[in-house]
């Protein structure tokens, strides 16, 4: 019997290796290092498909842990029902993105340093995902950032450098509030093990924690674009290479998968503070509709797709909000759904750009003639953001709606709660009209000028937009393939 | 009892189209042949199945028979914890199956025709095959979520038909858009209004279930029905509002007031997607859930009174929808239009029967007629689809003052529009007589007279727009000499319709008294036999006869005979002018919504964007970034880059860390 849990730190050594090996030899190699760093990804995802069915196996997380800093604590990477979908999916995501970067990369220069940047990059992601140690996860945190700025200000597209800076400030300035959180929580409850922080903070005043957990909060606001501080985000969407566009989401909703887990895992006294969740719900809420309205105004593709995750975003903040199991497993999905929708939509943003000549949607019109599978990927990717049935969008968004009406009806009637819940079912709306009206002004119509002189598909950009739409579906039509885990949950979660 | 088999014949149904549509593509690379004649076959095969079903009517059954599977597990939720996945079968679904498949079948045939040569077949089989399998599943389901997903898959599919023609061609205006200037919308735009329209509705309907959820925790049929003693009492008053939200859903799918608009847009797609989607299964969506949200509403009527609110909205709805709807056909310039309309406003007819059984004691005969002219609806009205397809190709237009004369050219569609229009306007002794018959007559016995006026109103209209629709489409000077018969693989369906809307009229009452029986298993009442008052039992068929008169006298004069120009009486008068105006522009409601709702979103969109985001936030922005650069200036006397405050931050923020770890170790 293999031992499982090393499983897990093979899943983010291996492309932190490739990586190496990439930036040592990436002359000699050539062009074969998108292949390696391919490999490794994969391996990657294999290690992480098996952890997920040892896991699902056991019917208990899986936990590894290794001696690190005697400050800090042990160094623990840990899969259970909430980091173990997520996980997968960041994975799925870097490996397609991985297959879309090769065809991309194909007119531009710097193989080696791309691919042992992209690699760190997921390396990072990965981390983030699977750390239980405060410290190891707000270093991976760091890694994203530093990995997904070279990359943007390196192979990005036009204003690189001051969308990058500004990316760079803000994230910055809300990762510096989260290790002031993190700073804080280790002097009062000597410990950064997430998994311990719930007992010990069981005797702390409920002031203390909410100061922790909002500066927590608010630095991962930032990462998640919730409004107002969202307005790195659309900058640095379009300003980065594609594929780096395509997994951007995926970073954006990390800050919500560690949100889940501060609140959930970390902080399940702050579940109860109901003023808190309120608080948290309505600014959710703003967020959904603004990142909504805005992106009904753009013109260009990327940009609409960028204000479309902040939107997106709101969606998980109000699951992070809904104070509910039920809710959690809606972010979690929501998550999924989110980073395969939009990595596919961004990549078919690029796909155009690079055939059609642009992203413009004035410019466009009529391509469902022309690009079919496109087409049908494209309606896809929007059919599931806008929450329709029986794609994973519609999943997340009905269990997160679910969870905050379960909330406020179970135990005493809960009227402003309702209330700001059926104003956001209502308003998801929005994510109807921008979808439909962005499908209408570039699939429908008399071909543009543009779209016809388009040259064909490059077949392997096609590639990791044909999985991503099969998986929205087939994920959609059983999403317990990705919810059965949660059984393995943290049993001390509120109802 | 062959309780396997059952269960078998119900996954199958629903199945079997899905498949078709799946190996469209496949079948399509064999050749055009295999593709158009193997979509067919999976609509049959649908067919078959759900005709196999109609056997258990007749067997002493206990209702409902369910068959489920484990779809969607959420562990330790305390609601929505297992979602199954369910078929149940009761009469109410068999019926509604049968009704769906049949129709289907015969106008997928009528498609082979219809859409021969068309660039697009692919995609229209896809669709077509897609739409009927979500319809099945929509009925089958036995809980709501599962229902949702077949509500949303037929949504997909009728915004997918609607557009089937996304070019949007200016040229082909006259076939492909629909409207006059300034409400002529191409088929792309008619497909999102009808999409945003319905899905506005849903989202009210999500909202209801999810609440339902919430107060008794469950959300599959049988299980609602006694559900009400599962609420906490404190939250009982929410029962009924759960039920009203859910009725969003179905009055957008419906197309009932206010959310109608989307209907007579859809017009847009191809005359067979609007027979069946637009006419005959779809928009039923809405009648059928309210039915089977019936007898649930019912039995929690008498723990929770204020139930009965969802019985008054139901048939309040359905008596305006179907007045205004009805009046708006009348002056209506375009064939499908007229159609369209007419849709509406028998839908309402039907919501405004099934409103009326839950508030008389007549329960089980507002029910049955409500059913009952589905049934005959979704026959006579696919008909007059079908046939209108046809004519509409042999004018070159959609618009009436492009026909006339018809009649010689196309005799075959002639007489079976004919059969259709009558069992529309209630002629007896067609199907239609008997169901609006009973329609109003169950009105009238629960007491309110209003609605009931409305309903004999509307039966003047109807009589007068289908009149005037056989009138301004098969007599008068001919307008298009060569017009010519339909080929017969599209003649022999709306054939077969038309001559089936009469047969069920001459078995109506064996009909009616077989519904009753069947349908009366599944309602918390006891059935008995409608003996009600002797009154209305006459009066309602002899005043709706008459009605039929008052309405078709004057278009029969007007645009069958033609004694006097139609355009005179109207020009001549002033307020007739203004009328004509108000009812093609449709009382301005359409013209609201773009100008109140679709408009503004857009302009709000603008600001956001424009103001909101690149002045305020973006000025926020760079406010920040010059004070932070005056602050550094101050600092280090010295003009760097902004670059620096990130090493400025970083060393603070690990300084910060060590600090908070030394204090926190010691």
């Amino acid at each position: 019997m293999i031992d499982a849990s090393h499983l897990l730190l093979q899943s983010l050594i291996v492309p932190i290796i490739a990586s190496a090996i990439i930036f040592a030899m990436g002359k000699l190699l050539g062009k074969r290092v998108g292949w390696i760093a391919l490999t490794s990804l994969a391996y990657s995802m294999i290690c992480l498909v098996v952890a997920g069915y040892f896991v699902h196996r056991s019917g208990s997380p899986l936990q590894a842990s290794y001696p690190w800093a005697q400050l800090l604590g042990d160094f623990i990477l840990y899969l259970d029902g909430l980091s173990g979908p997520v996980a997968l999916v960041t994975a799925v995501v870097g490996l397609l993105a991985c297959i879309y970067s090769i065809a991309y990369m194909d007119l531009r220069d710097g193989w080696g340093g791309y691919f042992s940047l992209y690699l760190l990059f997921n390396a990072g992601m990965l981390g983030t995902v699977l750390s239980t140690n405060l410290a190891s996860f707000f270093l991976f945190l760091e890694l994203i950032l530093i990995a997904s700025w070279s990359l943007i200000v390196v192979w990005g597209e036009k204003d690189r450098w001051r969308a990058a800076l500004k990316y760079f400030l803000y994230t910055e300035t809300g990762a510096l509030m989260f290790l002031v959180g993190i700073g804080l929580t280790y002097s009062i409850m000597g410990t950064l093990n997430i998994l311990e922080l719930a007992s010990r903070a069981a005797g702390l005043s409920p002031t203390t924690l909410s100061l922790i957990a909002s500066l927590m909060l608010v630095g991962l606001f930032v990462k998640m674009a919730i409004f107002p501080l969202h307005s790195w985000l659309p900058d640095a969407y379009s300003a980065a290479p594609t594929p780096i566009s395509a997994i951007l989401p995926v970073v954006t909703g990390i800050g919500g998968y560690v949100a889940l887990r501060i609140l959930y895992i970390a902080f399940p006294q702050m579940i109860g503070q109901n003023d808190f969740m309120i608080a948290l719900l309505a600014l959710a809420l703003i967020t959904m509709i603004y990142g909504g309205y805005v992106a009904l105004a753009q013109n260009r593709l990327k940009k609409l797709l960028a204000y479309s995750s902040i939107s997106q975003m709101g969606y998980m903040l109000f699951g992070v909000a809904s104070a509910s199991v039920i809710g959690l497993a809606g972010a979690m999905l929501m998550y999924v759904a989110h980073s395969l929708s939009k990595a596919m939509l961004f990549m078919i943003s690029g796909m155009l750009s690079r055939t059609v000549g642009t992203d413009n949607l004035d410019e466009l019109g009529g391509l469902a003639g022309r690009m079919r599978t496109m087409s049908i990927a494209f309606m896809i990717g929007f059919l599931s953001l806008m929450g329709y049935p029986p794609l994973l969008g519609f999943w997340g968004e009905l269990f997160i709606f679910a969870g905050s009406i379960y909330t406020a009806l179970h135990s005493s009637l809960d009227i402003p709660r309702l209330a700001l819940t059926i104003i956001a079912i209502i308003f998801s709306l929005i994510t109807a009209g921008y979808g439909l009206w962005t499908i209408r002004r570039s699939l429908f119509g008399e071909e543009s000028e543009a779209v016809r002189r388009a040259q064909p598909e490059p077949r392997l950009m096609l590639v990791p937009i044909i999985v991503s739409a099969i998986l929205l579906v087939v994920l959609g039509i059983y999403p317990t393939t990705l919810t059965i885990l949660l059984r393995t949950l943290a049993p001390l979660l509120p109802g | 009892m062959s309780l396997e088999l059952w269960a078998i014949y119900a996954w199958t149904s629903w199945m079997m189209p899905l498949v078709g549509a799946l190996l469209t593509p496949l079948l399509a690379r064999i050749g055009g042949r295999a593709r158009d004649y193997g979509a067919v076959i999976f609509s049959f095969f649908a067919m078959l199945t759900t005709l196999s079903l109609i056997p258990l009517l007749f067997e002493e059954v206990k209702w409902p028979l369910r068959s489920q599977i484990s779809w969607v597990l959420l562990p330790g939720a305390p609601i929505l914890s297992e979602i199954k996945a369910g078929v149940l079968l009761d009469p109410l679904s068999i019926i509604m199956v049968n009704i769906v498949s049949v129709v289907s079948f015969l106008i997928m045939v009528y498609s082979l025709g219809y859409m021969r040569g068309d660039p697009g077949l692919t995609r229209y089989w896809f669709f077509m095959n897609f739409f009927i399998a979500n319809m099945l599943l929509l009925v089958l389901a036995d809980n709501l979520i599962l229902m949702l997903v077949g509500w949303e898959g037929v949504g997909l599919c009728s915004y997918a038909l609607i557009g089937y023609w996304y070019r949007d061609s200016r040229e082909g205006w006259l076939h492909y858009w629909v409207g006059e200037p300034p409400e002529a919308y191409p088929p792309s735009h008619c497909g999102m209004k009808a999409f945003m329209v319905t899905r506005f509705g849903d989202l009210f309907m999500i909202a209801g279930t999810l609440m339902l959820a919430a107060t008794v925790k469950t959300v599959s049929f049988p299980e609602l029905l006694h559900a009400d003693s599962l609420a906490p009492a404190n939250l009982k008053w929410l029962l009924p509002i759960s039920l009203i939200l859910i009725l969003s859903g179905a009055v957008g799918k419906s197309a009932q007031l206010p959310l109608m608009e989307w209907l007579p847009d859809a017009m847009a797609g191809p005359s067979s997607v609007s027979a069946l989607i637009h006419a005959a299964t779809m928009v039923k969506a809405g009648v059928y859930l309210v039915a089977r949200l019936f007898p649930i509403a019912l039995s929690w009527s008498a723990s929770v009174p204020t139930t009965t609110s969802f019985f008054y909205a139901v048939m309040w709805i359905g008596a305006l929808t179907a007045f205004i709807a009805a009046s708006q056909a009348v002056a209506s310039t375009e064939l499908k239009k007229i159609l369209a309309y007419s849709t509406v406003s028998q839908i309402g007819y039907m919501m405004m029967a099934l409103g009326a059984a839950g508030l008389s004691t007549e329960i089980i005969g507002g029910y049955v007629a409500s059913i009952f002219h589905l049934m005959n609806h979704a026959v006579f009205k696919a008909a007059l689809f079908l046939a209108a397809g046809s004519i509409i190709h042999a004018a070159g237009s959609r618009f009436l003052r492009d026909m006339g004369g018809l009649r010689k050219h196309m005799p075959i569609t002639f007489y079976s529009t004919l059969l259709a229009a009558f069992a529309l306007m209630g002629m007896p002794p067609f199907g239609g007589f008997w169901s609006k018959d009973l329609v109003l007559s169950m009105t009238l016995s629960s007491g309110e007279y209003a609605a009931f006026i409305l309903g004999l109103v509307t039966a003047i209209l109807t009589a007068f727009y289908s009149i005037r629709m056989m009138g301004l489409v098969f007599y008068g000077g001919g307008k298009s000499e060569e017009a010519h018969e339909a080929p017969r693989v599209m003649w022999v369906p709306y054939l077969i319709l038309a001559v089936l809307s009469l047969i069920l009229g001459l078995v109506a009452p064996l009909l009616e008294g077989g519904l009753e029986k069947v349908l009366a298993r599944i309602l918390p009442v006891h059935a008995h036999s409608a003996s009600g008052a002797l009154g209305p039992q006459l009066i309602v068929p002899l005043a709706s006869i008459i009605a039929i008169v008052i309405g078709a006298a004057p278009a029969y004069a007007l645009y069958v005979r033609r004694v006097k120009g139609q355009g005179e009486i109207v020009e001549r008068r002033g307020y007739m002018k203004a009328l004509r105006t108000l009812l093609i522009r449709r009382y301005y409601i359409n013209a609201f919504y773009y100008k109140a709702i679709a408009h503004p979103s857009i302009r709000l969109s603008q600001i956001a964007s424009k103001v909101l985001e690149l002045k305020v936030i973006e000025g926020i922005n760079n406010a920040l970034s010059i004070g932070a650069r005056r602050f550094s200036d101050l600092i280090r006397k010295a003009h760097t880059g902004v670059l620096n405050h990130y090493v400025i931050g970083l060393i603070l923020g690990a300084l910060i860390l060590i600090m908070l770890i030394l204090t926190g170790g010691a």
